[in-house]
């Protein structure tokens, strides 16, 4: 065994190097040549005891290391014990354990050499958690630094000091903190600042006894603007309970009277501070307003989305300006769209998503800076296809057919799917449009592409429940779908189609017969659902043609046990029809509502919370954050949580309408963005059609 | 504030990793980087996602992704917007066109970046002037030039940048007094297939190069058409106005859009009337960014006539023309004319230019090194397609227009002057550098 394990080692070694990214390149192949060298009695010393499968593939390198980083010679040599100390950084970034060189690095800190001892606090910080006795050695040496004369040094040592984490430093890092807190260095006492809130992390109550938070408050004051703005980004975690900085009116003028002196993330947390922010008066709220608009000139996104954020707010206060505001924001918001960056792009788009939907109208002139064009990422796309139609109106309308027109034949499916989506949302907002929309999606079918089939059909069927009128042009058109159309939820439209429109169509019986037919070949639900719902619809505008049929559906249905919603309703439909046929008829040919809105468009109430949410994760995801976020790490937000509260007015519903269940709330995720019209589950098609749109698919069907 | 960043190279391996709070698993992490790289061969990811309750916010800069992973409702655009100046300051440290194995190579240097910006999960300071005293690894690019040019400048420790101008120091010299002023206008278009325009925009930068001494005083006149009509009716009757007039009638004025300006810009003066002036910072940046859709001038015209002949012909017939002054002209043009998937040969002739049918891309590509002002070129090209059993409608993508055109401003915007004002009086020298370049420039058919 005793031989056995060099060799194994050394094989393996070899392969390790051969595996690893040719980053040390030369040095690092003269390391291994010479670690097989030496590494026979260094290994004999430390490994024997273990079995050869523990042995740690770069033991012979770290000891190597270790050796050299003991070397006389290494130490005289400034240059050499860099390179030295280098290499252990590289192996740390490579994930191999080199812990074992704690002490010596610690050692190694105690050096004049900036450069060393920052790849030297690296390496500490980075092994302390895991060393935690050996940790001790080092804080000596970095209490010591905090008290050196460079400024690079004590703050950099601050930062190392509190960047260990570990409970023991506790005691050693107070009475640093108080000292670097008033140091005469901007740099010190930013890192100080920030130190704060690490050891706010480690231990909570340390830092509320020290009276560390009143230190702070003042440093907000502090004539540097990122130890001033490092302050607030502190204070707001650690005052996370009590709401954060609570800011008053002096707070306000001192810091926006010098916001120009903060760089971008400070005027971000200052503009945080503002949104919280109530003023006093009229004339103090136009104050304000000039201040910060000149941050919707800087070059900075984020500072932009921030100002955004502050006049949106003062938008709700003052309703009287509110087309004004918006007004303003929208060039900003324009550039920032045009942005090269696609990552700022997309996260800018859905924010215009929010402002367009809570103020129509404001964007209308400018749609076609919404066009999509060919190479942008498809998620940029899809935001824009949702953009789209909100800015539709009488003007544009015709042009913004066209344009989408074009995204149909997109090859991308998904694309062309949301743009067919996207004509159905025109038509639903323009009934004076709506004619030429449905022409044109009639024109679509022909284009011989089965996803597009499918998505016209299935929109059409949804605004055949808005404009009935129309089905006299769309049911020419069903015999071919029938035939063509292989998607379910497609599938499951025509039939529904039939059934509600079907009674003067000569065909529609024979398209039903056709599918009964075929039932034990049919696996969707949905489908074999909207079937026994149409012909039973059929069959009281129809008697005897459907009678036959009707009976002979309900035999298979009643005998199929694949789904127990399919059989029960059956079995409901049958029972009902045995009970008493003309009750049976008032029930499901029931005069049924207009459907003048879609529940989707009602979705006030999440857009409500979300635009509250102004700024944040939440926009982007399209989900107020109490859905997506654990209680443990609610509330606790950098700068954006701090929600906009508005006062409920009269256009904007109560948050959850009683009459629709909150969208997300149980339909998922997605629902409000991607279900617009959507079918969405088993059983809309049953019973009056125009409850089926409130209940969203929660209920498998209603009666 | 970010639980941890890390770094991930195209093959969706961890280059470095940087933990700040011990909230996000090891496994989520790299289920997300499973994703990342999915999604990289399916094209286009979101920047922003959510997985298991954690979110990932990733900035693509080269073929590197730089990740934030939080679990807290954070400020979106503000983070993203961190991550890529993160990988500007990277692309300013290790070169315009940095991968991951330089940053392999230099990942002290990347740690030290990485210290610097963001502290515990908050972004620090991201400007390379107020970083590079605290920068020992390496230097920005920008800087070495500079010190290759010019007497290397002292980089005093204890002149860190504190106080109210601190994107510049106190005391730098120059030998020479330079500054360079660059405008590059990136023109996108987007127009139907009968010629219609449908947008046409110009979104512009002006970036400056100052190697300035001491602490100057810089005021920049565009021909911004809202200060020049304050001007004139400002001056009207007064004694002033002829000279003025002079200026403006014989200087096409542009209408603006939107503007965003560098943090030495005084905003203020801007808003009150208009004029740019600043303090530079040393070295180069990003003085303003601007927008305008008016007047646009599109440097270079496409006009496309492409028949599908029966079946299994497609024709061709595609017009070029530099719509510049016969002194101006544009280079490397490259015009991307997609054909059927099922195009199996081309006959292609050029006037002007090599054009070749790209197997791979479904589409000729036609360059032209240079065209003068004016002058015009024509491809003609019939491709033949093999029949197919399946027959699908082609979905005739757009054309697509690379082109750059020194000299010439699309949106007509133009530089009056530029003052320097510095206590010791030197004259400085300034250069002014105008292009034009194709952004998204596509024209369907």
């Amino acid at each position: 065994v005793a031989s056995g394990v060099p060799r194994a080692a050394v094989s393996r070694l070899e392969a390790a190097a051969r595996a690893s990214v040719a980053v040390l390149g030369a040095a690092r192949a003269l390391a291994c040549s010479q670690s097989a060298r030496m590494a026979a009695p260094a290994r004999s010393a430390v490994a024997k005891p273990q079995p050869a499968y523990f042995v740690d593939q770069k033991k012979g390198e770290v000891n190597e290391l270790k050796a050299l980083l003991r070397n006389q010679a290494v130490e005289r040599d400034p240059r050499r014990k860099r390179e030295v100390v280098k290499k252990v950084i590289a192996y740390m970034t490579l994930g191999f354990d080199v812990s074992r060189l704690f002490s010596e690095m610690v050692m190694a800190s105690s050096t004049a050499d900036i450069i060393m001892k920052k790849m030297c606090y690296l390496f500490l910080s980075n092994y302390a958690a895991s060393n935690e006795e050996l940790a001790t050695l080092c804080i000596n040496t970095m209490t010591k630094d905090c008290q050196d004369s460079d400024p690079l040094v004590r703050g950099l040592a601050l930062r190392s000091l509190s960047s260990l984490r570990l409970a023991s430093t506790l005691e050693y890092l107070l009475p640093v903190l108080h000292r670097g807190l008033s140091d005469n260095s901007a740099y010190v006492r930013r890192n100080a600042v920030m130190a704060v809130l690490k050891l706010y992390d480690l231990d909570k109550s340390a830092v509320k006894e020290s009276g560390m938070v009143d230190t702070l408050r003042e440093r907000i004051r502090d004539r540097d603007a990122q130890v001033s703005a490092s302050s607030l980004m502190v204070l707001g975690e650690v005052l996370l309970d009590e709401g954060g900085v609570i800011p008053d009116k002096d707070l306000i003028v001192h810091l926006l009277n010098r916001i120009r002196e903060f760089n971008e993330w400070g005027q971000c947390t200052v503009l945080g501070l503002v949104v919280k922010y109530r003023p006093e008066s009229q004339e103090e709220t136009f104050a304000i307003m000039n201040i910060i608009d000149g941050c919707l000139r800087v070059a900075n996104s984020a500072v932009v989305l921030a100002a955004a954020k502050c006049f949106l707010r003062y938008a709700d206060m003052m309703r009287s300006l509110k087309d004004q505001i918006y007004l303003r924001l929208k060039q900003p918001m324009l550039t920032l769209m045009a942005s090269p960056s696609h990552e700022i792009r997309f996260s800018v788009l859905k924010h215009v998503d929010i402002m367009v939907s809570r103020c129509p109208g404001v964007f209308d002139d400018q749609f076609k800076q919404f066009y999509c064009h060919f190479n942008e990422p498809t998620h940029v796309k899809f935001v824009k296809l949702h953009i789209l139609p909100e800015l539709t109106n009488e003007e544009n309308v015709y042009e913004l057919v066209q344009e989408l027109s074009e995204y149909v034949d997109d090859v991308d499916a998904s694309i062309a799917k949301r743009a067919i989506e996207a004509f159905g949302r025109i038509a639903v907002k323009m009934p004076s449009g709506a004619d030429g929309i449905i022409n044109q999606l009639l024109n679509f079918m022909s284009m011989d592409v089965e996803y597009v089939r499918t998505q016209v059909v299935i929109v059409i069927k949804d605004l055949l429940r808005k404009y009935p009128d129309r089905a006299r042009d769309v049911l020419p058109a069903l015999p071919r779908c029938m035939r063509r159309v292989e998607d379910p939820t497609g599938r499951a439209a025509v039939i529904f189609m039939l059934g509600e429109f079907g009674h003067n169509m000569r065909q529609a019986p024979y398209l039903l017969e056709s599918v009964i037919d075929k039932y034990d070949d049919e696996t969707s639900v949905q489908v074999k659902i909207n079937l026994l719902t149409a012909v039973l619809k059929l069959f009281f505008a129809r008697p005897p043609e459907l009678h036959g049929m009707l009976v002979q559906l309900l035999t298979v249905m009643v005998n199929d046990t694949s789904d127990s919603n399919l059989h029960d309703r059956a079995l409901l439909y049958y029972r009902l029809l045995r009970h008493d046929p003309e009750e049976a008829r008032r029930c499901i040919t029931c005069p049924k509502d207009q459907v003048t809105t879609f529940t989707e468009e009602r979705l006030g109430g999440l857009r409500h919370r979300l635009y509250t949410e102004f700024n944040s994760l939440a926009i982007i995801y399209d989900k107020p954050s109490d859905q997506f976020i654990d209680e443990t790490h609610m509330q606790s937000s950098f700068g954006s949580a701090n929600t906009i509260e508005v006062g409920v007015d009269e256009d904007v519903p109560p948050a959850i309408p009683l009459s629709s269940p909150a969208p997300g709330d149980s339909s998922g995720p997605s629902s409000g963005y991607d279900d617009l019209l959507g079918f969405g589950g088993a059983g809309e098609g049953s019973g009056s059609s125009a409850h089926s749109a409130t209940n969203g698919g929660r209920q498998p069907w209603s009666l | 504030m970010l639980s941890g960043l890390m770094i991930v190279g195209a093959r969706g391996d961890v280059v470095i990793e940087r933990a700040y709070r011990d909230d996000i698993p090891h496994a989520a992490a790299d289920a997300f980087r499973n994703e990342v790289v999915a999604c990289m061969e399916a094209g286009s990811a979101p920047p922003v996602r959510l997985l298991d309750g954690f979110s990932f916010l990733s900035a693509r800069v080269n073929e590197v992704y730089i990740i934030g992973a939080c679990r807290t409702n954070l400020n979106a655009v503000l983070l993203l917007d961190f991550l890529l100046s993160f990988g500007r300051l990277l692309k300013c440290y290790l070169g315009e066109k940095f991968t991951d194995n330089d940053i392999r190579n230099r990942f002290s240097l990347v740690y030290e970046l990485l210290d610097e910006t963001m502290d515990f999960g908050y972004p620090q300071s991201c400007s390379v002037e107020s970083l590079e005293p605290h920068i020992s690894f390496g230097k920005p690019r920008a800087r070495k030039e500079l010190e290759k040019k010019n007497q290397p400048h002292h980089t005093a420790r204890e002149l860190l940048a504190t106080g109210d101008v601190d994107w510049r120091r106190q005391g730098i010299k120059h030998k020479t007094n330079e500054i360079f002023l660059t405008i590059t206008e990136q023109v996108s278009l987007l127009m139907s297939s009968d010629g219609t325009v449908l947008s046409a925009e110009v979104s512009g930068n002006i970036r400056l190069k100052s190697f300035l001494s001491g602490m100057p005083d810089c005021k920049l006149g565009l021909n911004d058409k809202l200060l020049l009509t304050a001007q004139r009716s400002m001056t009207a009757g007064g004694e002033g106005s002829r000279s003025i007039t002079a200026i403006s009638s014989d200087m096409q004025q542009v209408l603006i859009e939107d503007c965003a300006f560098h943090r030495c810009v005084r905003v203020g003066r801007f808003d009150s009337d208009r004029s740019i002036t600043f303090i530079p910072p040393d070295g180069e940046f990003e003085l303003m960014k601007y927008r305008i859709s008016q007047n646009v001038r599109l440097p270079v015209k496409i006009v496309p006539i492409v028949e599908e002949i029966g079946r299994n012909k497609v024709l061709y017939n595609i017009r070029v023309a530099a719509d510049v002054s016969k002194k101006r002209f544009a280079t490397g043009l490259v015009i991307r004319i997609p054909c059927p998937s099922n195009t199996a040969k081309t006959k292609i002739s050029v006037s002007k230019g090599r054009a070749k049918y790209d197997v791979v891309h479904h589409a000729i590509v036609w360059r032209i090194k240079r065209l003068a002002g004016e002058a015009e070129a024509t491809l003609s090209c019939t491709a033949q397609l093999s029949t197919v059993t399946k027959s699908t409608v082609w979905s005739r993508p757009p054309i697509e227009a690379d082109f750059v055109v020194p000299m010439v401003t699309a949106s007509g915007l133009a530089v009056r002057y530029l003052r320097v004002v510095e206590k010791s009086t030197y004259s400085a020298e300034k250069w002014v550098k105008y292009s034009s370049r194709a952004g998204s420039y596509q024209i369907r058919i």
